[in-house]
């Protein structure tokens, strides 16, 4: 057979000659190298639809719940930076831990350089957040999905966004680069003042299309209250910002506010921080979270509690807390430590049983000794291995402290046998409009109105603390009493700048100088961006 | 004097003595055949007319003596006058031929034009005369050959060629060549030599004599693979190859695959790994496990850049081609061999005991009655398992006349050290190779493997380190116990009460086929399919620590992964040599097809561990909108044309030159397509005249390349585009809807890095190949280097960007010597020696886009801020940190204030402290033997390297309490040690080390008639390891992936073992 085949073979190795050559050449046309893409999709076959076009408009917001109170050992959030260079929140080494390469200490004493990750970590994610709303307003602007009223209205609501990160940037940086396109490489720094004005023609431009806050539809997403709560805080802040008081604009769009009847102060101090504060009438505008869909900013309650808590005390089925953020002492004492309600934490409080007991006082402090939920003893793992948990008033300094050192804030409650945090993290409330109006009212040296000033004394009276008669209401008291309402709200770093003490010596701090009010521009990003301008004061 | 072809011989006569004169004398007659007078003779005998002739003429014979022998007792009778024709009737009954040059008459014999056997037949014999199956036997010059069979004898078609020689050739023995002539049988004794002469070395798409070489390619095979058992192939070549560092940093952790690199580290977060070839098939260093050891043939590593410019993109890092055994290496053969080995621990960690631990605690302020458990355990060989390991493997290989194939299945028990390891793996692999129609030949191999393995957790053993031990394993009631409160876990039940645990299949089909159109060219085209399925069940106890703490009972994650590569090349070689020249010329196109995709699922909240992973919906997660699941596809491609032409010039001069066009669809839009060429060439001076006499040298060889290689291996997809993902939920119009946006900054740059390399080495071999070695020094510069860079925020997203920016430059020297240094008839003794040297630096960080003098990486949270810096001129792998002075009196650290301000601060304080990447590496091998008995040991190690030894940093300061601690702490200064837990040179050690890698002792025998041979062996491994390192092992690697963090023996750990083997080799 094979003797035969090798006979007659010419025509079968000319037809494998002939295969092979195919092969060959044949495959040679292949030079096809696009890639194919199959878990995401690309720009140009997205906003195929109405639905695709809400969850981009939807991805600032993610965003921001991502980022807004996040941290790493080498970065810190916006939160971070308005609560932990100020007198309330202090995050000192315990022991072995808690030193985190030295930002917490450094921030706290003011003694931050150009260089360290907490700064570029807020500025790098507050610029994301306003890259995607560039991206979105340039992507819809060829969308034809949705009517053009609808995508003028979001386009409206981005830029608002947009506006919103701004502010914070300003707030934080001062003078920052406007980039209002996806291309802008290399953008020069614009002065406070211009970035402060650009925000506010922005918001002035797109406040007739911004939605009108309805907590069945337009619930954490920027609508005019939103816009209106900013400007209030602009505004109060404007001569910080500007050097030139905005008062009367203030007390215009506080009223603008108040005027709308949509939002009325809660009768619990609690009420608008609770697992439910979705209910709350006093929220303008929050960051929504929820145990399943959007548990991003749970570290807000694990910042400060100790990680034996976790369970035992609250039986929430996540990782223990970061033992780290502390209360100082003297902060807590601005209150009324024995009837202020919003002061002590009992922990009988969380035992089973005790929970609807009105006698046990549950503030956002605790200290003392810490109980589980079946009333037994949470126990320490470092120093105080299997010792009872008692947090300590009293924190020796930034370095010393030991793992119960200093007071830890709840505030943000979370809900018992929860799986996650529910919390919604709020930015705007009705109690910072009527601080904003008396402030913007006592500094033009006008009376507070009758309707504002009991506002305040509301938030006092259901506080358990006497209320202001006429005259009372001070500056100076003002400015301990909006820091007692909205302690831990990420906005006493503003105050306090405002009032001319953020600079002040404190607690293990010294004097710091005056461009302490302004944190340095990212030295990682100055190096890559030449032209953007360091704050005075900071090498150059 | 003329001088004639071959020996030349005057004939002792007076005639001859004229020679000169009648040259002088007649010059007008040159031309004139015609003689003077008529030549008459009868009867005469050949020698007589010879000498009649230059009697009575003015010509003269020039010839070989003994050509003439065989005719002198031929007899002439003729008369003419011409001289053409009295020489055609004297040779006309014979081989000679004549040739009249002046008055010379050159008698020579005749071209051998004779009826060529059609085939050879023989038998091959060792030095004890018997038969010596698996000779592979072939015609010089060609790919035709045989191997002999079970009795020495074979067969060996030879066709229609000039002057065919026959080449035999064995491992271990001297290359025998032998001019085929007319013989029919050639029968033949080998004798036993250090080093086969021949050695066919496998190049890119190709293969190439050693000599031809011109790069630096080094083949490493079966003979030469180091003893003892192997976890991945790959350490079967450990040490072997200098440049080529292969390092386990998990011990023998029979799940891991070692880190393997060459020439230093290249990159800074692309991958290291060379381009590992099967058999043709595109491969990467954990996919070995396709094989088992016993298949491997030989490993042959490419690695300059004149060498592996042919592979591209995937050239930097180096290629080590592999090839497997087939039916070609024994007529018939069935082979058995089989190891079972144990392990146990090479240093176990010393921590301190109950008594000591009390009493360390004491000090520290916890009361006796607190502390004490009334136990005393040490927790480390609690998690020990001691359980033998088993390898065996069967392979049949049989050839027929024009086909030839080989099979082999081998299963794999390895049971680790650590509690409920092991991995068990099977493989199968079969070779066939068919000839048709002479012109035409297939080549089709199918293998597979199918591994079922059980993890451990490396933090088991640094919990090991620190947990209480005045604690007991279990409670009474047999539960695990565990401390009170959330700190440390229970050692044992951390491994215990998790199932993580791994399927995986792999296979790989391909055929070949080769045609050869006309001798000069052949055709070939290749098509091969490899998978890999990767399945990972994980499960949680719902009464595990986890569990309990986190109230949620038991987690079961699944997980799987498919990956698909597609290839197809063809490739057209043509072969034309003329006078002492020959030129060979390769072209090829090759795709590649490259599939993943990955699904995962999670659930939790288990009522029972009875279902583990096999009902994950059983958990309450999935109702709760808690579960998870995902998937993720992706495709790239590769497309390359490539060629190459190889030049030789007298077999002493040689060139090589080749190019790459390459194309891949991970490159962004602007990078798609590269050009990578590369030029070599040597010279062979020990083939040159002047260097014949020189006897003791054999071969000497320089060679010179220059190539340009890229390294894209470790680039993630889909970089280079803008690509909009789920990000996240926002809440949007009173609902969580998912949100959608841009997922990273694209580079439609991108690209990968390129390395040009120059390479100057030398071969040399002495006294019959007794001796030889090889001298490599190369100089690589990789520019663009792939990494994460900081970008501009604003505009961006991100504020990093995946891109090109920078250059390293690696630099060394690479030897190897071997050398048979006794070799006598009963005892020899053969020595191997491999050395390297490698300079590693950073040349640059920026590029006009990216500015950056120096990062600091490998954040260690409260201890430093970083424990490596890159930096121009400084090598990959510094240590940058603080530098002790030592401890005060008050039993604080005391670090250099760098900057003279009285204040200590994290990185302004910082300053270089050494080098985590060994600048020397080295092995050296040596093999005895006597009679029957063997015995090889294998020594291997680094210097000049730093190990910074976290264990230390964490166990012998008492600051960092509750743990247990090494019991180095009751010893001064750490015992004054009161300070928070910071990094610096008091923890960095020398890591040199030589390591006793292996000793191997056996017995060998030849069978007679049904078992061809016998090789029973005992061996150990890590049996002793020379170093001034306090840790367990200075062997610690490159760190995980990119290789940055090299030096760094890390607190989770997997212990390091010695392993007494016993194994058995059967051939039939």
């Amino acid at each position: 057979m094979v003797a035969y085949l090798r006979k007659n073979n010419k025509d079968m190795i000319r037809g494998i000659t002939y295969f092979i050559f195919i092969g060959l050449f044949g495959f040679l046309a292949c030079t096809k190298l696009d890639e194919e893409v199959f878990s995401s999709v690309t720009s140009i076959n997205y906003y195929k639809s109405p639905s695709e076009v809400e969850a981009a408009v939807g991805r600032p917001y993610s965003h921001l719940r991502q980022t807004f109170v996040f941290f790493s050992t080498d970065g810190a959030s916006v939160y971070l930076l308005q609560e932990l260079s100020t007198d309330e929140a202090a995050w000192p080494q315990k022991g072995r831990d808690g030193f985190d390469n030295g930002n917490w200490l450094r921030l706290h004493r003011h003694e931050w350089t150009v260089e360290d990750g907490s700064f570029k970590y807020a500025w790098n994610h507050l610029f994301k957040g306003i890259a995607f709303c560039n991206v979105l307003l340039d992507d819809l602007e060829k969308v034809t999905v949705i009517p053009e009223e609808e995508k003028n209205n979001y386009m409206a609501e981005l830029r608002g966004m947009r506006a919103f990160f701004y502010y914070y940037l300003m707030d934080l940086f001062g003078s920052v680069p406007i980039v209002t396109e996806i291309d802008q490489f290399s953008p020069g720094s614009s002065p406070r003042i211009e970035v402060y004005e650009f925000i506010e023609s922005e918001l002035e431009e797109v406040y007739d299309r911004l939605p009108v806050f309805n907590r069945d539809e337009v619930y954490g997403r920027f609508s005019k209250q939103a816009a209106d709560a900013l400007l209030s805080r602009m505004y109060i802040n404007a001569s910080v910002y500007t050097g030139t008081a905005q008062y009367d604009k203030c007390t215009g769009v506080c009223e603008r506010i108040l005027n709308t009847g949509l939002f009325t102060l809660e009768s619990h101090w609690q009420r608008p921080f609770l697992h439910d504060n979705y209910l709350s009438t006093e929220n303008i505008f929050v960051i929504p979270n929820d145990a399943i869909y959007g548990n991003d900013q749970e570290n807000i309650f694990k910042f400060s509690t100790h990680w034996a808590q976790r369970v035992p005390q609250f039986r929430w089925n996540s990782n223990g807390g970061y033992n780290g953020l502390v209360s100082v002492r003297e902060f807590i004492e601005t209150y009324d430590t024995l009837n202020d309600k919003r002061c002590y934490f009992d922990s009988h409080a969380i035992v089973r049983g005790n929970e609807d007991d009105p006698d046990i006082p549950r503030g956002q402090f605790m200290w003392g000794l810490q109980l589980g939920i079946n009333g037994d003893t949470v126990r320490g793992t470092n120093e105080l291995n299997g010792k009872p948990l008692s947090f300590n008033l009293d924190v020796p300094n930034m370095t010393e402290g030991i793992e119960n050192s200093g007071a830890r804030n709840i505030k943000y409650m979370v809900e018992r046998d929860a799986s996650g945090f529910s919390n919604d993290l709020v930015i705007f409330r009705l109690a910072e409009i009527y601080f904003n109006y008396a402030e913007a009212a006592l500094r033009m040296g006008s009376d507070i109105p009758a309707a504002v000033l009991e506002g305040i004394n509301h938030i006092r009276s259901r506080a358990g603390v006497p209320e202001y008669g006429p005259g009372d209401l001070t500056l100076d008291e003002l400015y301990d009493e909006k820091g007692r309402e909205m302690a831990y709200e990420a906005i006493r770093r503003t105050d306090m700048i405002r009032f001319g003490t953020y600079t002040g010596a404190r607690w293990d701090k010294s004097v710091s100088d005056p461009y302490r009010t302004l944190y340095p521009v990212p030295q990682t990003s100055r190096n890559v961006n030449p032209n953007l301008s360091q704050n005075e004061g900071y090498p150059q | 004097m003329i001088l004639a072809p071959g020996g030349f011989f005057r004939l002792k006569r007076p005639g001859i003595l004229v020679l000169g004169i009648v040259l002088w004398v007649c010059p007008l007659l040159t031309h004139a055949q015609q003689l003077p007078g008529f030549i008459r003779v009868e009867n005469l005998a050949f020698p007589g007319v010879l000498d009649t002739i230059e009697y009575r003429t003015d010509y003269s014979f020039v010839l070989d003596y003994a050509q003439v022998e065989p005719y002198r007792d031929q007899r002439f009778t003729f008369s003419s006058n011409s001289i053409t024709e009295i020489m055609e009737i004297l040779t006309r009954n014979t081989n000679l031929e004549f040739q009249l040059i002046n008055y010379h008459i050159i008698l020579n014999e005749k071209k051998i034009v004779l009826e060529l056997p059609v085939k050879v037949t023989g038998r091959v014999v060792d030095e004890e005369k018997l038969p010596m199956p698996g000779v592979s036997v072939y015609i010089k010059g060609t790919t035709t050959g045989s191997i002999s069979d079970l009795d020495g004898n074979y067969e060996i078609r030879i066709g229609d060629m000039e002057e065919p020689v026959l080449v035999f050739s064995y491992v271990g023995y001297e290359t025998e060549e032998i001019p085929v002539k007319q013989q029919r049988v050639i029968n033949l004794e080998l004798k036993p030599g250090y080093k086969a002469i021949d050695e066919v070395v496998i190049i890119g798409y190709g293969t190439a004599n050693k000599e031809e070489l011109t790069s630096a390619i080094i083949q490493v095979d079966e003979s030469n693979f180091k003893s003892g058992p192997s976890n991945n192939p790959i350490e079967l070549i450990k040490g072997k190859v200098p440049g080529l560092s292969v390092v386990n940093q998990a011990g023998n952790d029979p799940n891991a695959s070692p880190q393997v690199n060459l020439r230093g580290i290249g990159t800074i977060s692309a991958n290291n790994e060379p381009l590992v070839i099967i058999d043709g098939v595109y491969s990467n260093v954990p996919d070995l496990y396709l094989l088992n050891a016993n298949d491997i043939e030989s490993f042959n590593i490419l690695k300059d850049a004149a060498s592996t410019a042919i592979y591209g993109t995937r050239g930097s890092n180096g290629v080590i081609i592999v090839k497997t055994k087939s039916g070609k290496s024994g007529a018939t053969n069935l082979e058995y061999s089989g190891y079972g080995y144990m392990e146990m621990p090479s240093r176990k960690p010393e921590v301190l005991d109950n008594e000591q631990y009390i009493e360390i605690l004491r000090s520290l302020g916890f009361p006796r009655s607190e502390t004490d458990k009334g136990y005393n355990t040490y927790w480390f060989d609690e998690l020990i398992q001691r359980k033998p390991s088993a390898f065996h493997n069967l392979s049949f290989s049989k050839s027929y006349e024009n086909s030839s194939m080989r099979v082999s299945v081998g299963r794999k028990d390895h049971q680790g050290i650590a509690l409920d390891t092991y991995n068990k793996t099977t493989n199968f692999r079969f070779n066939y190779n068919q000839e048709l129609f002479d012109r035409v030949e297939f080549n089709t191999i199918i293998g597979g493997s199918r591994s079922d393995q059980r993890f451990t957790d490396y933090n088991a053993f640094d919990e090991a380190l620190k947990y209480d031990p005045t604690a007991p394993v279990y409670n009474e009631d047999g539960s695990f116990y565990e401390l009170p409160g959330v700190g440390a876990s229970n050692p044992v039940a951390l491994i215990s009460q998790k199932e993580n645990k791994a399927k995986s299949d792999r296979f790989v089909g391909s055929l070949e086929g080769k045609v050869e159109i006309i001798p000069e060219l052949t055709l070939s085209l290749k098509g091969s399919t490899f998978l890999r399925s990767y399945k990972n069940t994980f499960f949680e106890d719902i009464d595990s620590r986890n569990s309990n703490l986190s109230g949620i009972s038991g987690t079961a994650i699944i997980s799987d992964e498919a990956f698909m590569e597609n290839v197809l090349e063809s490739i057209v070689n043509y072969r034309y040599s003329f006078d002492n020249q020959y030129i060979k010329v390769m072209a090829g196109y090759s795709f590649i097809e490259n599939m993943r995709s990955t699904t995962s699922m999670t659930n939790r909240n288990f009522l029972t561990n009875t279902f583990g992973t096999d009902n994950i919906g059983a958990g309450s997660f999935l109702e709760e909108g808690r579960a998870s699941m995902e998937s993720y596809r992706e495709k790239s491609r590769l497309i390359a044309f490539f060629g190459r032409i190889n030049y030789s010039l007298e077999s002493r001069y040689l060139l090589n030159a080749s190019i790459r066009r390459e194309g891949a669809s991970v490159f962004g839009e602007n990078n798609k397509w590269g050009w990578f060429p590369s030029l070599s060439a040597a010279w062979r001076i020990s083939e040159e005249e002047f260097f014949l006499n020189i006897g003791s040298i054999e071969e000497l060889k320089i060679r010179a390349g220059y190539g340009i290689t890229g390294r894209s291996q470790g680039i993630p997809m889909y970089q280079s585009l803008s690509r909009i993902g789920y990000s996240g939920n926002s809440y949007f119009n009173g609902q969580w809807i998912r949100s959608y946006g841009p997922l990273e900054n694209a580079n439609p740059n991108l690209r990968w890095e390129r390395t040009r390399e120059l390479n100057i080495g030398t071969d040399i071999s002495l006294w019959k190949n007794r001796v030889g070695g090889s001298l490599d020094v190369y100089d690589r510069l990789t520019i663009d280097l792939l990494g994460d860079f900081i970008t501009q925020t604003p505009p961006s997203i991100e504020p990093s960007i995946f891109a090109n920016v920078g250059t390293v430059r690696n630099s060394g020297i690479e030897a190897t010597v071997s050398g048979a240094v006794v070799q006598g008839s009963r005892f020899n003794f053969n020595l191997e020696a491999s050395y390297s040297w490698n300079r590693n630096r950073v040349v640059s960080l920026s590029n006009d886009q990216f500015q950056a003098d120096s990062i600091l990486y490998a954040d260690y949270g409260n201890v430093a801020a970083s424990l490596y810096m890159l930096a121009e001129n400084l090598p990959i792998g510094t240590f940058y940190g603080f530098k002790c002075e030592g401890i005060s009196q008050g039993g604080d650290w005391v670090f250099q204030d760098m900057n003279n301000d009285d204040l200590i601060q994290e990185v302004i304080d910082f300053t270089v402290l050494g080098c985590g990447l060994p600048k020397h590496m080295y092995s050296f091998t040596t093999n005895f033997s006597y009679n029957r008995f063997y015995l090889n040991i294998y020594f291997v190690g680094a210097a000049g390297f730093k190990v910074f030894n976290a264990k230390r940093l964490w166990y012998e300061n008492t600051t960092n309490s509750p743990s247990n601690y090494f019991t180095s702490i009751l010893d001064y200064p750490n015992n004054q040690l009161d300070d928070r837990l910071r990094f610096s040179d008091y923890y960095l050690e020398k890591g040199d080390f030589l390591r006793v890698d292996n000793i191997a002792f056996g017995y060998r025998i030849q069978g007679k008639r049904y078992i061809k041979s016998v090789d029973a062996y005992v061996s150990a491994t890590n049996l002793y390891t020379l170093t001034a390192y306090t840790g367990l092992d200075p062997e610690v690697g490159s760190g995980t992936g990119d290789g940055l963090t090299p030096g760094w023996d890390r607190r989770s750990f997997y212990p390091r073992t010695r392993i007494f083997q016993v194994g058995l080799n059967l051939k039939f």
